[in-house]
């Protein structure tokens, strides 16, 4: 378990990322760094609320090699998917 | 309700126990059961192509009773039947005393019964699904499947996946905790290793068939487009279902594969050959069974780049099975081995599976595979594969375990006539399909000039011989469990742990308490006395009311307002029962690595958020599909308020960090800080959801519905599922505030609390992608 301190800490970074999010749509950036910022964004928020809302910082590594393992698996389907089409 | 079980002849304990052995017992007839179910359709399939143009079965009929026949026998009966096994035996090969969910256990079984009985049910209500078990698109849409009956079946299918679900999470927290004290991983039998890697698959494979047949229903049910769009179409399921399909070969072959392994060294009286390494091939198959699903979509047109990583991975796929084949030939070489049934039956496996693996190699080529795809070439392969090898080695540890199982030996003469009658009715009944290499698959009928007869009757000859062989399995079985002699607790001198314990095990499986050295001896020392002297549960009610819920429920929403609603009545009910229910299932002490800090539920529920990793995954990877082939895409704002979706994004966030804070307050016993920070979770939630109808509701005024096109088709259903997800929080938090508010220290349910916690973050987690993916690019 952790201090108040850190909660409060992550929560506002989750927020902050969330405002930066919604700024981002409103610049003049080109559309695909656009979509690798804002998705690269809601990666960091995720990887922030499983680390240290979940705690898994704390937990074994075997833990997080659970919750990888579907990840990378996830990935292959989405990659290979989304590249077997001939466009 | 008492804590000891029934006696056997009790209907109280076949319908409410939770013990691992009778739940293994109820999978392994109850599979039995759609075997012969699953049979009896394949021999109308072999009765109507007997002779050319044959009339017995009309076109429609055949097309159900194959589909029927490949999800029976693949779903219903080959995994459940090994799993029954699975059951009775692994927690007693790692000399545990029951699983680590003994309720979930029963839940699922319940769960995979009544899902059968749905899917049967399907012929009673327009027609079953006649598409193939493969369940392709558009066949299955409701413009090719009408009948309510497919809406039925895939209900079932639904509840099947949950059945499964609770089955995987159960079987892998119980292998990873609950081995006997010093009993590492490496000291486990075979036949357990192989259930521990097949549950690994199954936790990654099935929840993308959950995802396919939910875009499926919608599509059917709500007008959703995934699969009757040129976008996602066809292409689109195949991807789906695949990337479930062909790890689900494994997932029916593995258990196969470690019961040989188990049966091999006991008749051959000497150690299997290279179990490190047939163990190690057994997990870069499984890994590798993830990226070669492809290669069942060679000729959907696909890629050509995409076709050639298939073919590279196919072939590599099949390079561990060679290393098992070879270990286990190696085993053989030189052996005096003792030709019992279950060798007999174990060594027919793998010539068969040898047949079976070198024609699955040909379909690697996309030249032959061109040629072969859609014939009797892949129907032989395939059942050279589940029948010639998963059947048959089965049928081994039904002969192998059963004096474990009854206590008595089966008759030997009519068991090897079993197999030597089975083993010539397969080939009999596949190998002349090899030469029907130009015969399409899944016709209803043939001509005569089409020169396909004469194989075709003599396939179907082998199919009756074959079926009729399993009259005398069960004509065995029957009368050896009345009269069979008394088979001692270890009749074959087995050096797994289920032959140190009697025929059949006690509740607890061991008198004694086994140890395991670190060379692998096993020692018994006494069981530490009970401190608290409080027994351990056998019995529960709720599993089978919460199943029959389930089913009420889901037969419902598909037939009637009032079953609903009775389904959903009875739900509430009993899993509130459930989970209020004083049951008494301990973590003994135990060998636990690498999960010693981590308890049994707080790893159940780890295990769970996994698997939801890759129904979620399989959801937006048909959105992003879909979306990357449309032409064009609504611009953010344009389709949806970006207002809406920002509101609920600060309110997802601001309620998981409420549900951090209860942890905390529960920490330090401070109750009201955790009803407080409860109530403020539980109303942010209800804010999400009222905030996500309003969303909707306005899209409904605009004249945007499920089927407005793919825009419209995937935000509805999605950000429903996870609406849905948001919900069974809420539910949650309303348990736990009625929990806390009781007289125990709010202490002892931070437990609990975290568990909601790790769930409803997970829920955090998918709306924080959503967002984006949805409003903002």
């Amino acid at each position: 378990m952790m201090k108040i301190g850190v909660y409060l800490i992550v929560f506002g970074i989750l927020m902050g990322t969330t405002i930066a999010e919604l700024l981002l749509v409103g610049i003049n950036i080109s559309r695909t760094w656009l979509i690798i910022s804002i998705i690269g964004l809601a990666g960091v928020k995720a990887v922030l609320i499983a680390v240290f809302f979940q705690h898994l910082k704390d937990e074994p590594k075997a833990l997080s090699t659970l919750i990888l393992l579907p990840l990378l698996g996830a990935t292959a389907f989405l990659v290979i998917s989304m590249t077997s089409v001939l466009l | 309700m008492s804590h000891e079980l029934p006696p056997l002849w009790s209907i109280k304990r076949w319908l409410f126990s939770t013990n691992h052995k009778d739940i293994g017992v109820l999978y392994l007839v109850t599979s039995l059961y759609f075997f012969f179910a699953g049979g009896v359709l394949a021999l109308l399939m072999r009765t109507q192509l007997f002779m050319a143009e044959n009339v017995v079965l009309g076109a429609g009929a055949y097309n159900q009773a194959v589909t029927m026949h490949g999800l029976i026998m693949v779903l219903w009966f080959l995994s459940p039947f090994a799993f029954g096994f699975a059951n009775y035996l692994v927690p007693i090969q790692i000399g545990a005393k029951d699983m680590a969910f003994p309720r979930i256990n029963a839940l699922s079984y319940w769960f995979y019964l009544v899902s059968g009985i749905m899917a049967l049910s399907s012929f009673f209500f327009g027609s079953a699904p006649d598409g193939g078990w493969t369940l392709y698109a558009p066949l299955t849409s409701s413009t090719y499947s009408p009948a309510i009956g497919f809406n039925i079946a895939a209900m079932a299918l639904l509840l099947f996946v949950g059945s499964i679900t609770m089955g995987t999470i159960n079987f892998i927290v119980t292998i990873f905790r609950m081995r006997a004290p010093g009993m590492k991983l490496k000291h486990m039998p075979m036949f357990t290793w192989s259930i521990f890697i097949t549950v690994g698959m199954m936790l990654y494979a099935f929840p993308s068939l959950l995802a396919g047949i939910l875009i499926l229903l919608a599509d059917r049910t709500l007008g959703t487009m995934f699969f009757s769009s040129i976008e996602g179409g066809s292409f689109l399921w195949d991807h789906i279902f695949w990337f479930f399909g062909h790890p689900e070969v494994y997932i029916v072959l593995f258990p196969t594969l470690g019961i040989i392994c188990d049966i091999i060294p006991t008749f051959t009286r000497r150690p299997l050959y290279g179990k490190k390494f047939i163990v190690g091939a057994m997990i870069v198959a499984a890994i590798v069974s993830f990226i070669v699903w492809g290669h069942h979509m060679f000729i959907t047109g696909m890629n050509p780049d995409i076709i050639k990583l298939f073919t590279v991975s196919t072939i590599a796929v099949s390079l561990p099975f060679d290393v098992i084949v070879i270990a286990v030939i190696e085993s053989l070489v030189r052996s005096k081995i003792k030709l019992k049934a279950p060798a007999l039956f174990a060594l027919g496996a793998i010539a068969l599976f040898v047949i079976g693996g070198i024609t699955g190699v040909f379909n690697a080529s996309v030249a032959l595979d061109y040629h072969l795809r859609g014939t009797y070439w892949v129907v032989s392969h395939f059942h050279y594969i589940m029948v010639g090898t998963s059947l048959i080695g089965l049928m081994g540890g039904l002969y192998y375990w059963f004096p474990k199982i009854t206590g008595r030996l089966y008759n030997e003469k009519i068991a090897r006539l079993h197999f030597y009658i089975s083993f010539i009715g397969i080939n009999l009944l596949y190998f002349p399909m090899f030469a029907l290499y130009d015969m399409p698959r899944r016709i209803s009928t043939y001509s005569v000039e089409s020169g396909w007869q004469s194989l075709n009757s003599l396939a179907t000859i082998g199919a009756f011989v074959f079926g009729l062989a399993q009259l005398l399995l069960i004509y065995n079985l029957v009368s050896s469990m009345r009269n069979g002699a008394s088979s001692g607790s270890d009749p074959w001198r087995g050096s797994s742990l289920e032959w140190a314990t009697d025929s059949p095990p006690s509740a607890h499986n061991f008198h004694k308490m086994p140890t395991v050295s670190s060379s692998g001896e096993v020692k018994f020392v006494n069981y530490e006395a009970e401190s608290d002297g409080v027994a351990e549960t056998h019995l529960s009610y709720w599993p089978i009311i919460v199943a029959f819920a389930a089913f009420v429920f889901l037969f419902g929403v598909v037939t009637s307002w009032i079953i609903l609603q009775f389904g959903v009545g009875l739900g509430i009910i009993g899993i509130y029962l459930y989970a209020r229910e004083n049951f008494v299932a301990k973590e003994p002490k135990s060998e636990k690595w690498p999960f010693e800090k981590v308890n049994n539920m707080k790893l159940g529920v780890w295990i769970f958020l996994a698997s939801e990793i890759i129904f979620f995954s399989a959801l937006l990877g048909a959105y992003i599909f879909v979306r990357a082939n449309s032409a064009s895409w609504p611009a953010p704002g344009e389709f949806l308020s970006l207002q809406h979706g920002a509101i609920n994004t600060f309110i997802l966030l601001t309620s998981s960090f409420t549900a951090i804070v209860a942890l905390m307050f529960a920490k330090t016993n401070s109750r009201r800080g955790v009803v407080a920070s409860l109530l403020l979770t539980l109303t942010l939630g209800i804010v999400f959801i009222i905030n996500k109808m309003s969303e909707w509701f306005e899209l409904f005024e605009h004249g945007f519905v499920f089927s407005s096109g793919l825009p419209a088709s995937s935000y509805f259903l999605i950000t429903g599922v996870h609406g849905g997800h948001v919900l069974i929080g809420l539910f949650i938090v309303i348990f736990l505030l009625l929990r806390t508010s009781g007289k125990k220290p709010v202490r002892e349910h931070s437990a609990g609390i975290e568990y909601f916690g790790l769930y409803w973050h997970f829920v955090d987690i998918v709306w924080v992608f959503l967002f984006p993916l949805f409003y903002l690019i």
